[in-house]
């Protein structure tokens, strides 16, 4: 008994001592002694014959600034994306810290050079934040970071936030974030798009997208073409679309789109029909009189609306398919789940030597309160 | 020893350990490992694997209703003679080691890189089986308890994942049966084995009470795991596809670090902190099966004497593992063979136990007990 209980004692005493030893020295630092990341930027120097120089700067939050949103950008350079870092420490007061950073930002140059080490960096490291905006920029990323948007209360946040709302109009998907971009690039049968964002005298703007070939940047499409390619490559995007005659005369419609896929084979040529469904508010009509009493003038719209959309859509495609040598429209991703994966198919050859079709559906949902 | 620790699991009890016992660090990388042999048809192993389990219970009922107070390493004994009984029992008991081990390597891999990169491995595993030896130590009362509390308390975790549905697309898991079902039956290899701890029925199957039906309940928590596994593996393909799974060591954390709630920044840190405590189910039940288990080889030393000599070497062995690629390559050497092992022990004990006289072992194990 006697034994038990010292027994009891000794396992007490032990226990207390692991848990004492195991809590002893430095742990973690004040975020005082931190530098917080808020946005990325990603340049390339092509300096010598057959190398590059990376140039990875990050924009950072001063905490104890008295100024609200003070901040400033750390560059780091080297010849690989690891070495950066240490030239970075060596320009900066505190430690760094990824993970509330809310957009990364990749120049032209390096998304044509291509983005596999970057992103590989950025998939090792698991304090980044997967749901950060991605896109691409003219010129280079480091004047991006360091505009400082006048009369904006976080500045940082400018292009991050425009991304995020960029879904509003033009069709542009919700996902355009790390996370995506990963995913995406390496999935069989489809291709990145990012956004296209540049330093115009009026601030910051979102120009157009950038088309990928898996990690790498093949072509650009103004803003124009832009949206017609997320009309026809996204689902659920809302946008505005437009029948004009003259000035004076044209009829605006705010749908969201939904896209479907019918993939079958002809021969040994794939066709595709992307039948688009849009539903939604009329905007505003100049075009057709009594509109708003009339059911056949709304009936003629959609029809020929449905008109307008396929000329439009068959349009944008001949003109790009033989551009970029790329499936922009993600088809491939269909015929792969029809007809099989990783049967080392280039879906990007296939698609653009198959069939495609495209079938709209307009449906106006609402006319507003009335006309004026 | 010399309390009687029989009839003290209720039926709920064995259902949270079994369910414990089976859910182990495995199911993070589970999809990936899948994926890699059976493509987008890799829930339709996970869901086969399920065969493993459900034979281990039927063949423990079947030896239960032989021998109902004798559990296998006993039974071992009086079959195969003390020597070869003693080895073919030690092996047995490796895997519970081996589990017990493998899960704290694996927690220390991925909390090191999810989650408290500024602690060292030493730290995270000295407390945590500090704690997972305070419940061993406890008995099977407490081990039965801490389950059913911890099953109850984090059900949440079994959810968080099943969140990312939302956000997948129905196409990447298309077509069905694509990769053929000499595929699916290779994947089984890699299934199999997360459904290993099953195997603790045989140990504890005599605390359970008569009134409990153990098939039942085995069948019930299997049900309960092969749906989960499934599920997890489902949201993965759905969420990631079958070719950026790859890309990920842990492709359930990257799941969960899809959802995106306001105010939380990432719903990886709760999914991560709730499956720890999950884990320190597996760990306890595992080092109590263990330290039992020895009790019965070496009687010189009684069960809670065995579970603090265990203490360190628990940790050092748990070192030993190194990073996850050497962790899983020497898993993936030694799990499958062990799985087999287990397989071939109780299938021919249980032949055995059909050719021999149950009474008269039930005779001599009273007599035994009485000494």
């Amino acid at each position: 008994m006697i034994m038990q209980k010292k027994m009891k004692t000794v396992i007490m005493i032990s226990f207390i001592l692991i848990l004492i030893i195991s809590f002893i020295g430095k742990r973690g630092t004040l975020v005082e002694e931190l530098n917080i990341s808020s946005m990325i930027g990603y340049d390339l120097k092509k300096d010598f014959v057959d190398g590059v120089n990376y140039s990875v700067s990050v924009r950072t939050h001063f905490l104890e600034s008295k100024q609200q949103n003070h901040s400033h950008v750390l560059i780091g350079e080297g010849l690989n994306v690891g070495e950066t870092r240490e030239d970075r420490q060596l320009k900066s007061n505190k430690k760094l810290i990824l993970g509330l950073e809310k957009v990364i930002i990749f120049s032209e140059e390096q998304a044509r050079y291509g983005l596999k080490a970057p992103v590989d960096a950025l998939v090792n490291n698991p304090e980044v934040n997967d749901n950060g905006k991605v896109a691409v920029c003219s010129g280079k990323a480091k004047d991006i970071l360091e505009y400082e948007t006048k009369k904006y209360n976080a500045t940082d946040e400018v292009i991050g936030d425009m991304i995020e709302h960029s879904n509003e109009f033009n069709f542009f998907p919700e996902d355009y974030t790390v996370i995506d971009f990963i995913i995406i690039s390496s999935s069989e049968g489809r291709n990145v798009v990012l956004p296209y964002v540049e330093l115009t005298k009026d601030g910051i703007e979102i120009t157009g997208v950038a088309i990928f070939n898996k990690d790498k940047m093949v072509g650009k499409l103004d803003m124009k073409d832009a949206k017609i390619l997320n009309l026809l490559r996204e689902s659920g995007g809302k946008g505005i679309l437009t029948i004009q005659k003259n000035s004076t005369e044209f009829i605006n419609y705010h749908p969201k789109a939904k896209r479907k896929v019918n993939c079958s084979k002809e021969g040994d040529r794939y066709k595709f029909v992307i039948e688009l469904n849009l539903q939604g508010p009329i905007v505003g009509n100049e075009l057709y009189k009594n509109f708003s009493s009339d059911s056949k003038a709304l009936k003629e719209f959609e029809n020929e609306m449905e008109k307008h959309i396929e000329k439009m859509c068959m349009d944008f495609i001949n003109k790009t398919k033989g551009n970029y040598g790329v499936d922009i429209l993600e088809l491939g991703k269909v015929a792969a789940a029809k007809y099989g994966r990783g049967k080392d198919i280039d879906w990007n050859k296939e698609v653009l030597n198959s069939i495609i079709e495209v079938k709209a559906k307009v449906k106006v949902d609402s006319q507003g309160r009335g006309e004026y | 020893m010399g309390t009687k620790e029989d009839n003290v699991l209720t039926e709920s009890q064995l259902m949270c350990i079994l369910i414990g016992s089976m859910t182990g660090i495995g199911v993070l990388s589970l999809p990936g490992d899948v994926i890699k042999i059976s493509k987008q048809d890799g829930w339709i192993s996970v869901f086969l694997g399920a065969v493993y389990p459900i034979y281990m219970v039927f063949i423990a009922n079947y030896i239960r209703k032989k021998y109902p107070k004798a559990d296998i390493l006993d039974i071992n004994k009086k079959i195969y003679g003390r020597f070869f009984g003693s080895i073919f029992n030690l092996i047995f008991l490796l895997s519970f080691l081996l589990a017990a081990t493998e899960v704290a390597a694996g927690i220390n891999n991925v909390l090191r890189i999810y989650m408290v990169p500024f602690l060292n491995r030493w730290n995270i595993l000295t407390v945590l089986f500090l704690i997972t030896a305070y419940a061993a130590y406890g008995g099977i009362k407490t081990i039965g308890r801490i389950n059913e509390v911890l099953f109850y308390g984090t059900f949440i975790v079994y959810i968080i994942p099943l969140f990312a549905i939302s956000k997948g697309n129905i196409l990447n898991l298309k077509p069905i049966f694509g990769s053929g079902a000499l595929n699916i039956i290779k994947g089984l290899k890699e299934t199999v084995v997360a459904y290993a701890g099953i195997e603790v029925l045989f140990i504890i199957y005599p605390f359970a009470g008569m009134d409990i039906n153990i098939k039942k309940c085995g069948l019930k928590s299997i049900a309960f795991t092969s749906t989960i596994y499934t599920l997890f593996t489902i949201v993965t393909i759905l969420y990631l596809g079958i070719d950026a799974t790859s890309i990920f060591l842990w492709p359930l954390v990257t799941v969960t670090e899809s959802i995106m709630i306001p105010v939380i920044n990432s719903f990886r840190y709760i999914f991560s902190s709730l499956w720890v405590m999950n884990m320190f189910r597996v760990i306890s039940i595992n080092y109590y099966t263990f330290s039992y288990g020895l009790n019965k080889f070496i009687k010189k030393f009684d069960r809670k004497a065995w579970v603090i000599i265990l203490f360190p070497i628990m940790i050092i062995l748990s070192t030993l593992y190194g990073s996850p690629t050497t962790r899983r390559d020497f898993l993936n050497m030694i799990f499958l063979p062990h799985v087999i092992y287990n397989v071939m022990l109780v299938t021919i004990t249980a032949i055995l136990v059909a050719f021999r006289k149950g009474d008269d072992y039930a005779k001599k194990d009273e007599n035994s007990n009485n000494d």
